[in-house]
């Protein structure tokens, strides 16, 4: 076990997230300082000894806020995602933060190699928290997908794309999810003047061969599948209904119990075939959006390969001692594994 | 993309601050062919926090740790980081899965 304090020291980062094995060792991203403020950032282990090395930027530029990393090996890129710092996050969303527009709403791009930022793309501040980064697998490919939980002007949520355009990064959004109308008797004390569900998407994931698009809506309690062929038009191929703050859609194999959470972590098999996900996101947050208790479940769908998912009916695990949230599969799976080779 | 499907999976299950309870690494079956299909067939417990906060919000498998420009054919572990996010015990935490995690 590597002890906080041996972060804090050598690193001066602390709420580690995100981790991915790459050039040179491995990467760990932190939410921010010591002391829970910012700057964010990525931290480096050594691959043998795993000792804590220090901070990997070397310039960081405009870059504050941090949440999730990833790259494009076959253009020595490295991306990085907004959240907040963990004295924005750790006692729940803050709304007068959320309506000042202060969660993150900017991914970046940096030199991999040289370690230092390269450019801000920035989504528009109603765009807030900038999650998953979900690159192309195919190191030949330079685009990428990456959500965005709500956006101000009218709860939806959205995914984007970045891409390359006249030598430079640029972003598209490509996917927009709309709010669903909803009974405020029914809603959480946070949400009930706006009258409606959120999707709140709060993770993605991308297939190992870049076809399908998995977006959890953790708000309204739907999973989505897009055919992401072409980047640029996805195409709606599937979606499952459970849980959700509103509905409570139950799981098959229980038709009679009403569900709490709603799709969150998703993971996806390396052959494409299966696709498990769980329901808790952040235990405070959870409290703010399921106040009368989020439960603890895991999944598993089935994914055609010409799209469409349908649920595995024998498979609900439930927890009642914890709270589940990330999955990685024995092997290896859509969130874990980078190509070095096309 | 061609790969074997996998046997287990691996799971983060978390506590929330203040709680009592332990965080984990718990491993569930995903074999359809096993009578054990999705149940809990594994778990390794985090130490338990005298501080009481470790909601943790990420984990990823390392695996096989290789550096891009010396790559480790021959490495055969597999390691599973859990990284912890919270407070002052922002830890991670390293287990190593043997070939049968049970």
């Amino acid at each position: 076990m590597i002890e906080p304090d041996e972060v804090f020291a050598r690193a001066n980062y602390s709420r580690p997230h995100t981790i991915h094995c790459g050039p040179e060792g491995i990467y760990v991203s932190a939410l921010g300082a010591p002391d829970g403020d910012g700057p964010g950032g990525i931290f480096m282990l050594d691959c043998e000894t795993f000792d804590v090395l220090g901070q990997w930027e070397m310039n960081r530029g405009p870059q504050f806020l941090h949440y999730d990393f990833w790259w494009h090996l076959g253009f020595d890129t490295l991306l990085t995602s907004e959240w907040g710092t963990p004295n924005m996050i750790e006692s729940g969303l803050q709304p007068d933060l959320l309506l000042s527009s202060k969660y993150g709403h900017q991914m970046h791009v940096w030199d991999l190699r040289r370690r230092r930022h390269v450019q801000a793309l920035d989504l528009g501040k109603e765009q807030q928290m900038v999650l998953e980064m979900r690159p192309a697998h195919n190191p030949t490919k330079a685009y990428g997908f990456t959500g965005v939980v709500v956006s101000l002007k009218d709860l939806s949520a959205s995914i984007w794309l970045w891409h390359r355009n006249n030598r430079a990064w640029d972003l598209k959004k490509v996917i927009e999810i709309p709010a669903e109308p909803a009974d405020p008797a029914k809603l959480p004390a946070l949400l009930k003047d706006f009258k409606a569900v959120p999707p709140l998407a709060t993770d993605i994931d991308l297939s190992l061969d870049d076809k399908f698009l998995y977006i959890s809506c953790w708000g309204t309690g739907e999973l989505l599948q897009y055919d992401v062929s072409d980047p640029f038009n996805p195409k709606k191929t599937g979606s499952v209904r459970i849980g959700g703050i509103t509905n409570r859609t139950p799981h098959p194999k229980n038709p009679k119990q009403p569900l709490a959470g709603g799709p969150q972590m998703v993971e996806v098999s390396r052959d494409g075939k299966r696709v498990y996900f769980t329901n808790s996101l952040y235990s405070t947050w959870d409290e703010q959006f399921y106040p009368d208790g989020v439960g603890s479940w895991m999944v598993k769908l089935a994914a055609n390969a010409q799209g469409g998912i349908t649920f595995d009916e024998n498979f609900f695990v439930e927890s009642s001692d914890y709270r589940v949230h990330q999955i990685r599969l024995e092997g290896g799976d859509s969130s874990s594994d980078s190509f070095c080779f096309p | 993309m061609q790969a074997p499907p996998e046997k287990h999976a691996f799971v983060a299950a978390l506590n929330p601050p203040g709680s009592k309870l332990n965080d984990a690494l718990l491993v569930v079956d995903v074999d359809p062919e096993s009578r054990t299909y999705g149940q809990r067939v594994g778990e390794v417990k985090m130490r338990s926090l005298v501080m009481s906060c470790t909601t943790s919000v990420g984990m990823r498998v390392v695996r096989p740790f290789a550096r891009m420009r010396r790559i480790r054919t021959s490495s055969v572990a597999t390691w599973l980081c859990l990284a912890c996010a919270h407070l002052a015990f922002t830890s991670l935490i390293r287990n190593r899965i043997r070939e049968n995690p049970r």
